[in-house]
């Protein structure tokens, strides 16, 4: 039986990053299997993570060239290292293209996390940053977030940083995603209750310098929003350039004196 | 570990037509049905009917939630008769008919709103001191268990100027008073507030054909519900109305205290909200009010 989270994860274009947010009844080796049979058939080299000796790791081995838990082989069973993890990747993607595939097909229970239990805004910097090296890989990468393992903010969280998400819940309030050209798109709306997230993915953003934003999907942003990206202006001290900036915006930044507090920010309609 | 809960909200609309009362208070039951909580409405026949058809509208299964109790619906005279003898309202008999009928609506922990008539049919058969003495009877009532209130009168007593004192008496009463060209929607103090009602205010101004004041409006009303939210802590009402080109937008809380502007710490937590409103309103003001404030500001595109 094809379940609306199948469906939709097999309904999805080559190549992308995914956030699933698997419900309690969800047969979850099933849809996994069926994704990484439908990345295979379009050419792509299949992988599984999960939890060390879980059983999706043993019968997922069946349908994946590579089926483990990352922590255990790629990070020597240590902390959540998000620069390892994307060499890592960049690795296995050349790796893939040598072997004569088009790329990799990825599907992640995300319980791996779970061992060293990072904490949630890690996780939120983490998937940010890989959703810019799954783009450059043009890969397929479906991060499966259980909801009987993680809290709903922690999950909200997750949403909030991938372009695409599958599952019966709740969307983000806003996403902050990777675009083109090195760049970051920042849609939704932003304001207190989702500050402290926004916070932990603005500042994994702001690592570039200039971090460039598209706004011009920003539906609304509340001074605590504003707070946010000031601070990080402030702290990192880069140059933080928000393209598409509403009218509203460019006021109310200016008028609340946030141009003076941090002046590396621009704002361009 | 001490549990502070928010002041429950007693809020009183003046309405024009039936149509107007009718859709409010359908609402106003429909959404405490479907956010858990128990709905009490102690209205006339004809308007438990039309409350019922308004809330099935919106997608509440009417049948199935009284049959859980969830829904109380009582004849406003009947239920008036069991505590007034001869024009007389006993106190003792309100807390026992009405108390009791809020306990075994909350009985499971839910949260209670209610709606009741009795004071309207009180003022319209001209027992208008006694209509006073009932909302007194509520408050006292809402002082020792947790609910919130919502009654109504036909605006056409605002005209009557013979029971201007008592009108007065009645608006005091209340923490929260909606006239017939306002929209006004209260919102329990969660983090979550701030956006529904961003949501409330974008329908309101798309309705009225503003969109061109969306912006500044969401801005405006997230400064004010965030400020309730963290500082009042408590439910709080947004109203907007309309006169000429402006559009004023009002939150009232239950704090008295009042906001003030920043004071020098850059990056504080707080503060700032206020700076906003300063800056995007053509006029902004605050006044206390009945158990609370009530911050307004003024736009013009």
């Amino acid at each position: 039986m094809i379940t609306a989270d199948r469906a939709a994860l097999q309904r999805l274009d080559d190549g992308g990053h995914v956030c699933w947010v698997v419900g309690d009844a969800e047969a979850y080796v099933e849809t996994a299997s069926a994704v990484l049979a439908a990345g295979t058939a379009a050419g792509r080299k299949p992988f599984a993570f999960g939890p060390e000796g879980s059983d999706v790791v043993a019968q997922l081995s069946h349908v994946a060239a590579l089926a483990t838990d990352p922590r255990v082989a790629f990070l020597d069973g240590g902390p959540l290292d998000p620069q390892s993890m994307f060499d890592m990747f960049r690795a296995q993607g050349a790796a893939a293209r040598a072997e004569g595939y088009g790329g990799i097909c990825l599907v992640a229970d995300m319980d791996w996390l779970l061992a060293q239990r990072p904490h949630p805004h890690e996780v939120v910097a983490f998937e940010l940053l890989l959703d810019r090296v799954v783009a450059e890989l043009d890969a397929t990468v479906v991060c499966a977030y259980r909801e009987s393992s993680f809290d709903a903010p922690d999950i909200l969280g997750a949403l909030s940083v991938h372009p695409v998400d599958v599952g019966d819940c709740e969307p983000s309030p806003f996403r902050l995603v990777a675009a083109d050209a090195g760049t970051w798109r920042l849609s939704g709306e932003v304001d207190l209750a989702v500050a402290p997230t926004f916070a932990a993915a603005f500042g994994a953003a702001a690592g570039d310098d200039p971090c460039v934003v598209d706004v011009s999907d920003l539906r609304f942003v509340d001074v605590a929003g504003m707070r946010v990206i000031a601070a990080v202006a402030r702290e990192t001290e880069h140059r933080i350039v928000l393209r598409g900036a509403a009218a509203v915006l460019r006021r109310t930044w200016q008028a609340i004196g946030f141009d003076e507090l941090a002046p590396t920010v621009e704002l361009a309609a | 570990m001490a549990v502070e809960i928010a002041p429950t909200l007693h809020v009183v609309q003046f309405y024009d037509r039936d149509d107007e009362l009718i859709e409010s208070v359908g609402r106003y039951l429909a959404e405490g049905l479907a956010s858990g909580e128990a709905a009490v409405v102690v209205a006339t026949e004809a308007h438990c009917r039309a409350f019922k058809a308004a809330m099935t509208d919106m997608g509440i299964e009417v049948e199935a939630e009284s049959a859980r109790g969830r829904l109380v619906a009582l004849d406003a005279a009947e239920t008036l008769s069991g505590f007034m003898v001869d024009g007389v309202l006993d106190p003792e008999a309100f807390n026992e008919v009405i108390g009791g009928l809020v306990r075994r609506a909350g009985a499971t922990g839910r949260a209670v709103r209610i709606y009741g008539e009795m004071v309207a049919l009180l003022w319209d058969a001209g027992q208008v001191t006694t209509a006073v003495e009932l909302e007194e009877l509520w408050n006292d009532l809402g002082a020792h268990l947790p609910f919130s209130l919502f009654c109504a009168y036909p605006a056409a007593s605002l005209a009557d100027e013979a029971n201007g004192a008592a009108l007065d008496d009645v608006c005091r009463l209340h923490s929260d008073v909606v006239r017939p060209d306002e929209e006004a929607r209260g919102f329990a103090g969660a983090p979550h507030a701030p956006g529904a009602a961003r949501r409330f205010v974008r329908d309101v101004l798309a309705r009225w054909g503003r969109d061109d004041l969306a912006g500044d409006a969401s801005a405006v009303v997230t400064e004010l519900a965030t400020n309730a939210v963290v500082h009042a802590r408590s439910d709080f009402v947004v109203a907007l109305s309309r006169s000429n080109g402006t559009v004023r937008i009002s939150v009232r809380d239950s704090s008295p205290t009042l906001p003030v502007s920043p004071n020098g710490d850059a990056l504080a937590l707080s503060g700032r909200g206020v700076t906003l409103v300063a800056a995007i309103a053509n006029r902004w003001g605050t006044e206390p009010i009945h158990s609370g404030k009530v911050v307004w500001a003024e736009l013009r595109p």
